[in-house]
């Protein structure tokens, strides 16, 4: 929303030109805006505007990502806590590739078989491996899910500068015009401001969206690694009670 | 992701879309055409210049008959009537013509003896009785012509004693003394005198008569009052508004004013260690000529009660005067005089 405000700034900027003077200097609407603009200025607009969509295509991504994955954790935990066995839940789980926290409990389970099936049970080495295998996996999910948050940073950050430095070249090349024509008419000067003006408005509707959405984004991975975590730590107690009782059982 | 990619995609062709609709042809702005008004800077002098003209008449349009220049005078009283320029004769030689113009025919004769007359007066002030004798007869002058000794020309007198009308004559006594005059008398004479005299001649006037045309004589010519009257005064015209006196408007504006002290600033040093010496002011009048340089010494006219700061501020208004004074050089009456406030409060 903040995006378009601007570009109507940038807009009654350009409606300061008089009309007569409007068929000199030129088309004033967006597409002729771009136009007009030099290599540079075209060249930052552009990427400005790959930038936006790009940035628009990770938040939507990860919005959807992360409501699936909420969605995921929810059930998960619904049916982990209903009191079917784990080992049932292991072999339904299994065979699919799971994510969140089916995959730290598919991961401490695997670890938790394989070290009773080759009898490398010793209570406290393979609480320590699956507290490992647990960890490892958590940070595997995590970085899947703040996978290309970094780029929303770095637009909402660098974007805004990307668009002045458009916006200083665009204005420099229409003084530079003035200075060329020798005259100060607001008709003369107009038409290059707006059109360099438009790469800073660019600018700003990639970079605040962005900003917005790489707050919120990490916000929200910073809970669901919270839920994974105690999640991770619940399981480790589980599973650590399990291997005292069949240790205790044993001996 | 290719959702994200194809749906971010979307909006963004869907708002450049949009973009391109809206802002493709921008409203002009409206701009009403104003007309540029002209402006002049007016001194506020120039409103509060006052104008001569009666206290308590209306405002007119037209301020007051326009005060005509006076006459230029070559020098006061010296005019012989109409003359335009005057005569080195002395006023006291004046009366003296008189008898000469009566002798008219007669007196071109005596002008080869200018000299011997003067003498002989000092000597014989009685004798001015005599006196017009040379003028009367021809022979005497003659006579007088060829001995330039004091003798000769007393003797002459006593011939010359057929003129009794002139004997009455006791204060025409210096008559001779300006002899020299009458060769060309016209020149040097009003028709108004003429009319005078002629009476007096013809009728060989009494002593007490002409006397009293004398004394008048005298009168007038002490009388140096000038017959130009200044114009404004005879307008026919509505005197309107003013005051008594026609003021020129003349006057430093206050940025004028400003420039001078701020020059005068800088030239000032105040004494060092005065005490209260930011509460002292002394105003000081100083006089300028016209090429604004000081005349005399600027003078206190307000004391500080500080000696050495009274001396200061005199010092900084003669060192003002060596670098030479910013002042408008069109406006000298205003700055002829110019009494200038030493208030460090206000001047720094």
């Amino acid at each position: 929303m903040t995006g378009i405000e601007i570009f109507a700034v940038s807009a009654a900027l350009a409606q300061g030109v008089e009309q007569g003077a409007l068929e000199a200097a030129g088309d004033v609407s967006l597409l002729g805006l771009f136009w007009q603009a030099g290599f540079i200025v075209k060249l930052v607009m552009l990427g400005l505007l790959c930038c936006s969509i790009w940035s628009w295509a990770i938040i939507f991504d990860k919005i959807f990502l992360f409501a699936r994955t909420r969605r995921q954790l929810d059930r998960f935990e619904e049916v982990f806590w209903s009191g079917r066995s784990l080992e049932e839940l292991y072999r339904s789980l299994s065979d699919k590739t799971p994510t969140g926290m089916g995959a730290l409990f598919v991961s401490a389970m695997r670890e938790w078989k394989k070290s009773f099936e080759r009898n490398a049970a010793s209570p406290i080495g393979l609480q320590a491996r699956i507290e490992k295998v647990m960890d490892v996996s958590l940070a595997r999910e995590l970085d899947r899910l703040e996978r290309r948050l970094g780029f929303l940073a770095s637009v909402g950050s660098v974007a805004v500068y990307v668009g002045l430095f458009g916006t200083v070249v665009g204005i420099m090349t229409s003084f530079q015009a003035i200075a060329g024509s020798k005259s100060t008419n607001l008709a003369v000067v107009a038409p290059g401001i707006a059109e360099a003006l438009l790469a800073t408005a660019i600018g700003l509707l990639a970079a605040i969206p962005a900003l917005v959405a790489y707050n919120k984004l990490s916000n929200d991975v910073a809970k669901i690694a919270g839920r994974l975590e105690g999640f991770a730590d619940e399981f480790a107690a589980i599973l650590s009670r399990q291997i005292d009782e069949r240790t205790g059982r044993a001996s | 992701m290719k959702l994200g990619v194809s749906l971010s995609s979307a909006a963004h062709v869907a708002l450049l879309a949009w973009g391109l609709v809206t802002f493709s042809a921008p409203a002009p702005l409206q701009v009403a055409d104003v007309e540029a008004l002209p402006i002049d800077i007016v001194p506020i002098e120039e409103l509060t210049k006052a104008v001569q003209g009666d206290r308590k008449a209306a405002l007119s349009d037209k301020p007051a008959p326009t005060p005509t220049q006076r006459p230029d005078r070559n020098e006061p009283a010296e005019h012989i009537g109409e003359a335009e320029k005057d005569l080195k004769s002395e006023p006291e030689a004046k009366p003296a013509d008189m008898p000469v113009e009566t002798a008219k025919a007669e007196a071109p004769p005596p002008s080869p003896i200018p000299t011997p007359t003067p003498q002989v007066e000092p000597d014989v002030q009685p004798a001015p009785e005599d006196a017009p004798a040379p003028t009367t007869e021809l022979a005497s002058v003659n006579d007088a012509a060829v001995p330039v000794t004091e003798q000769p020309a007393a003797e002459e007198t006593p011939s010359a004693d057929e003129s009794e009308q002139f004997a009455s004559l006791e204060n025409v006594a210096v008559v001779p003394t300006k002899r020299p005059e009458p060769p060309k008398p016209k020149s040097a004479e009003t028709k108004e005198r003429k009319k005078q005299e002629k009476p007096a001649t013809t009728k060989s006037a009494s002593s007490a008569d002409k006397k009293e045309s004398v004394t008048d004589e005298i009168a007038s010519l002490l009388n140096k009052q000038e017959p130009a009257s200044s114009g404004a005064k005879r307008s026919s015209e509505q005197a309107s508004l003013g005051t008594r006196k026609a003021s020129t408007g003349e006057k430093l504006s206050t940025s004028e004013m400003d420039a001078l002290k701020a020059q005068l600033a800088t030239c000032w040093s105040i004494p060092a260690g005065a005490a209260g010496a930011d509460e002292l002011t002394a105003s000081v009048d100083f006089e300028l000529d016209a090429s604004a340089q000081l005349v005399g010494k600027p003078r206190v006219s307000k004391t500080s009660g500080n000696a050495a700061f009274d001396g200061s501020a005199v010092r900084a208004i003669q060192k003002c005067n060596q670098q030479g004074f910013n002042l408008p050089s069109g406006k000298y009456d205003a700055w002829a005089q110019i009494t200038v406030n030493f208030d460090p409060r206000d001047m720094f």
